[in-house]
């Protein structure tokens, strides 16, 4: 009995004290207002958790950078400015450490704390150094490295924003905990100043730690008062009915049965630890010696799911109690329904068992889910349907196959993304061919073009017509800008005038003398007047070609550079596409088979965590058999007893 | 005298509506012109073919165009030397009060005089002042009757698109 | 045009020539003869020479209408300048029959025109046949940039036909001092 409860403890107790408020989890480095547009990109999908594509971004951004395209206008960065980090780029040191914040939301812890060391390295400001610490001291603790953990807390300084440094407390109370400093923990914990939602984690710690270190009385204090709040979200719920149940237990081990009872009652009736509060209120009427009232909730408990060790513990625990209540013939009964049971469930497992190990267990999970989010808070919310939906549903319960599900997950989703960029290096290598093909034909076509195109004579002969233009303008020739009927006209009057037979002395040959001036000297009239205005139209016509001229000058530039820069591209890029090809291959491959290995792996914590349920149901049901067999005893006794009489 | 003409300029310019007002001179051909300058020369509309040409028509007894005119010739001395002219036409019966006024605004562009008012009836003038801005081709863009302040920033804008042109 | 006139001259020539060799062979009645023929030839060759100017008028006639374009009932007024040194002409005003027809101010340019043997179509009159009365008068700064000022009163008359005056200003008389000189072509 003592036994059967201190395992119960044992199993309450391996929960861990290690209690967050799940935003707290989600913590990434602060939101920073930048305003390069690639920055933004990244941000884009960092917000949306699509961490990959996030950091492949800023990867690239990165590269980018350091090949020189910096970021624009250094004054641009106001709010980066605000963090007052030195040194030129600005922008990198932010990137690092929103890359680092990024590996860590992906998962990458090793990859973070890389990053983040190496900022730390540098010159960074007291702030970012602060928060980089502090991230590094919670991916620690987290992944179960609690001297790492403790190092990096030790290097936070006092100015953190409160809220951080709230959380801080908590982890460094966590560390004691987990590395069995009751003492300090306690003392760290007891001090907590402060009414927020972190008091009352605060406080959970504590009375974990008192229990843990055996003081039973303050810790029912502390947990009493837990169990009494009044809780405004789901985790302070959760949180309560924790620190009631722990409380229960604490009790009852203490050999408190009556005083177990109430705080186990607070416990809900549907929630993740009803079961073990039900059990426990049962034992605490066991103890008191009433069975009858044990039974109402081993009753209940009974009809619960039966992987549940509370539930398994109740199929015994109930015929342990008929029995004291003498109902020897129930309690047989009930003892044979567990063996039974136990037996059902125990080749439901061995089934499940070859499910999982023939591999398609894993499929499904995947096909269920949607694949696009690849981050460490990741949580399944629906199961496949099916016998191996239960046990599955138990195995996500620890943590180890979460994460080990979640890197699978990841994995999987680096192979979909692998072949998406084979096929569109395929596509690349098409199109490149395409395009030199293109240019290959039309190149010949443009250079003929460019060839006959004598541009460099018509410049000259601009430039003639402008000097012709100037010579008329400056000798005022008129007659040059005559039209060719005027100019006709002209030379007709031009050729009468020296008409021989004109220069006669006589009055015929004046008056036609004079009659040829007045002509002469009316269309001479005319031309001078259109003088100034013919000469304008005309320079700005040649003035229209020279600008045209010119542009065709430029393109003609542009196109000598580009055909000279042309075939280099196309070198550069073919080498560059047709690389990337055994590049993603080798990938693949070593994703494929990291894949199969994480899957392995993962198998084989699955099939461990159904043998540990085989192994207690085994043992329970061993128990079930020797009480089974002590009533047959008994009753066989008795029988011979009255036999005897 | 000065009185009946201002009279009957007002006259005119309340009830010319139905007439060929200068306006309808719009995208046709400037009716070419010479008149006599300040200067002593005679000066030609169609000899400026090639510039953008402003002409202005006023008279003393005109409040506005003295408001108008050192506006006027703010634009003249600006945009003078990239293809502008400014021809001020005076209507006034008497030169001398007119060269007054010239002298006392201190205004730089060419005044030409129209005493007989040849020019002003071939631009149908019938109140005053009247502004009108022709192209390089000689074609009359624009023709603004009346100034009130704020006139000469469309002035600016109109010159300043018909240079480029 | 022009090759017509000189194959006709070229005619006369050999056709002068042909008369003269002739000649030589004469006997003294053939000196007289010789002489007589001189006076044909010279003769002959005024005649053609006038018959060339008559053929010259009618292609100027041609000419005269492209350029022209004289209406039958109209009345062409042409000014022209001929003077030794530059005159700067300033105005010209037209009155006939006692209206004013015409008052032309003359630029800088246009002077140049004028010196340079421009001449400006001023007026054109739609006039009923019978006599009229022109009043020309022309301004100017003179030497010494003195206002010049002349003018020339003269009577015409309109025919049925179109008709052409050319005013010309010149100091061809006195010299340094332009005058009007009238010439009429019908």
């Amino acid at each position: 009995m003592r036994q059967r409860l201190a395992i119960l403890v044992a199993l309450l107790l391996c929960i861990s004290p290690a209690v967050q408020p799940a935003q707290a989890a989600k913590d990434g480095p602060d939101p920073i207002v930048v305003e390069d547009p690639h920055y933004g990109e990244v941000l884009f999908y960092f917000y949306q958790e699509d961490y990959f594509p996030a950091i492949v971004r800023l990867l690239a951004a990165q590269d980018k950078w350091r090949l020189g395209a910096q970021p624009d206008d250094p004054a641009e960065a106001g709010s980066v400015a605000q963090s007052g980090v030195a040194g030129e780029f600005k922008h990198a040191k932010q990137a690092e450490l929103l890359l680092g914040g990024l590996f860590l939301s992906y998962g990458h812890h090793l990859e973070a704390a890389g990053i983040f060391e190496r900022l730390l390295a540098d010159n960074v400001n007291p702030e970012i150094r602060n928060r980089t610490w502090f991230f590094l001291a919670k991916i620690w603790l987290q992944r179960g490295y609690l001297d790492e953990a403790q190092n990096a807390l030790s290097n936070l300084s006092d100015d953190l924003p409160k809220n951080l440094w709230r959380e801080a407390q908590m982890l460094q109370s966590q560390i004691f905990i987990d590395s069995g400093q009751y003492d300090r923990a306690i003392a760290l914990l007891q001090d907590w100043k402060g009414r927020t939602e972190w008091a009352s984690y605060a406080k959970f710690n504590l009375g974990v730690a008192l229990v843990r270190s055996g003081h039973v009385g303050a810790a029912a204090e502390i947990l009493d008062e837990l169990g009494d709040l009044n809780p405004f979200n789901e985790e302070l719920t959760s949180l309560r009915d924790k620190a009631n149940l722990a409380l229960g237990y604490s009790l009852l081990q203490d050999g408190q049965p009556l005083a177990a009872k109430s705080p186990l009652q607070r416990v809900r009736l549907e929630g993740p630890f009803s079961n073990k509060a039900l059990l426990g209120v049962g034992w605490a009427d066991a103890e008191s010696e009433n069975y009858r009232r044990a039974l109402v909730p081993w009753m209940e408990l009974r009809g619960r799911d039966l992987l549940d060790s509370a539930v398994q513990e109740s199929m015994l625990a109930i015929p342990y109690a008929m029995a004291k209540l003498d109902s020897i013939s129930q309690a047989a009964d009930h003892y044979l329904n567990a063996i039974e049971a136990f037996y059902e469930e125990t080749n439901r497992i061995d089934r499940t068992i070859g499910f999982i190990q023939s591999g398609e267990v894993f499929e499904e999970f995947l096909s269920d889910d949607p694949l696009d989010s690849t981050g460490w808070y990741w949580r399944l919310e629906e199961l496949p349907e099916g016998p191996e939906g239960r046990y599955l549903y138990h195995l996500l319960a620890t943590h180890e196959f979460q994460e080990g599900l979640k890197n699978y997950r990841d994995l999987y989703y680096l192979h979909e993304n692998l072949d998406r960029w084979q096929d569109s290096v395929g596509v690349y290598a098409n199109m490149l061919e395409t395009r030199r093909q293109a240019y290959a034909e039309r190149l010949p076509r443009v250079e003929d073009a460019l060839g006959r195109a004598d541009i460099d004579g018509m410049v000259d002969h601009k430039l003639e017509l402008d000097s012709i233009l100037n010579e008329i303008e400056r000798s005022n020739d008129w007659l040059a800008l005559a039209d060719k009927q005027e100019f006709e006209m002209w030379g007709e009057i031009a050729g009468l005038e020296s008409t021989p037979a004109l220069s006669a002395n006589i009055p015929e040959a004046e008056e036609v003398r004079d009659k040829i001036l007045l002509l002469k000297g009316v269309l001479q009239w005319e031309l001078e007047r259109d003088f100034s205005d013919r000469l304008w139209r005309l320079r700005r016509d040649v003035r229209k070609t020279g600008e045209a001229l010119v542009e065709t000058q430029r393109a003609r530039r542009k196109i000598d550079d580009t055909m000279r820069k042309e075939p280099l591209r196309f070198e550069e890029l073919s080498a560059r596409v047709y690389g990337l090809g055994p590049r993603i291959e080798g990938m693949k491959m070593r994703v494929a088979d990291a894949l199969g290995d994480q899957g392995d792996f993962m198998k084989s914590i699955a099939v461990g965590e159904l043998q540990a349920q085989k192994q207690r149901l085994d043992v329970y049901t061993v128990q079930a058999r020797f009480a089974l067999a002590a009533i047959y005893d008994r009753a066989a006794t008795e029988t011979v007893s009255e036999v005897s009489e | 005298m000065k009185m009946k003409n201002f009279l009957v300029g007002l006259a005119f310019s309340v009830f010319a509506a139905s007439s060929l007002a200068s306006s309808g001179l719009t995208g046709r051909p400037a009716p070419d012109f010479a008149l006599k300058s300040t200067s002593g020369d005679n000066l030609r509309l169609s000899e400026h073919r090639g510039d953008v040409v402003m002409v202005n028509f006023w008279a003393t007894w005109c409040g506005p165009c003295r408001q108008e005119m050192p506006l006027l010739d703010e634009l003249y001395s600006r945009y003078q030397r990239v293809g502008f002219s400014l021809l001020g036409v005076n209507i006034d019966d008497n030169s001398s009060k007119a060269m007054n006024m010239i002298s006392e605004l201190g205004v730089s562009f060419p005044v030409l005089f129209d005493n007989r008012k040849e020019v002003s009836k071939l631009y149908n003038v019938d109140a005053m002042p009247v502004t009108v801005i022709i192209d390089r081709e000689g074609t009359v863009r624009y023709v603004h009757q009346g100034y009130k302040p704020g006139y000469e920033e469309m002035y600016l804008d109109q010159i300043r698109s018909l240079l480029r042109e | 045009m022009t090759k017509r006139l000189l194959i006709n001259l070229v005619v006369s020539m050999v056709l002068a020539l042909g008369t003269t060799s002739i000649a030589q062979e004469a006997t003294p009645v053939a000196a007289e003869t010789e002489s007589r023929n001189e006076f044909r030839s010279l003769d002959e060759d005024v005649q053609d020479l006038k018959k060339q100017v008559l053929d010259l008028n009618r292609d100027l006639f041609l000419l005269e209408e492209e350029l022209l374009f004289p209406a039958n009932s109209q009345v062409a007024f042409f000014i022209s300048l001929d003077v030794g040194e530059y005159f700067d002409l300033d105005s010209i005003n037209l009155k006939i029959d006692g209206k004013e027809v015409a008052n032309y101010l003359y630029t800088e340019r246009e002077v140049g025109a004028l010196a340079r043997g421009g001449v400006h179509r001023v007026h054109m009159a739609n006039l009923k046949t019978g006599d009229h009365e022109l009043i020309a008068v022309f301004t100017g700064k003179g030497p010494h940039t003195r206002d010049y000022r002349r003018g020339a009163t003269v009577s015409f008359n309109k025919g049925i036909g179109a008709k052409y005056m050319e005013l010309e200003i010149t100091d061809r008389v006195k010299k340094q001092q332009p005058e009007f000189e009238i010439k009429e072509w019908e």
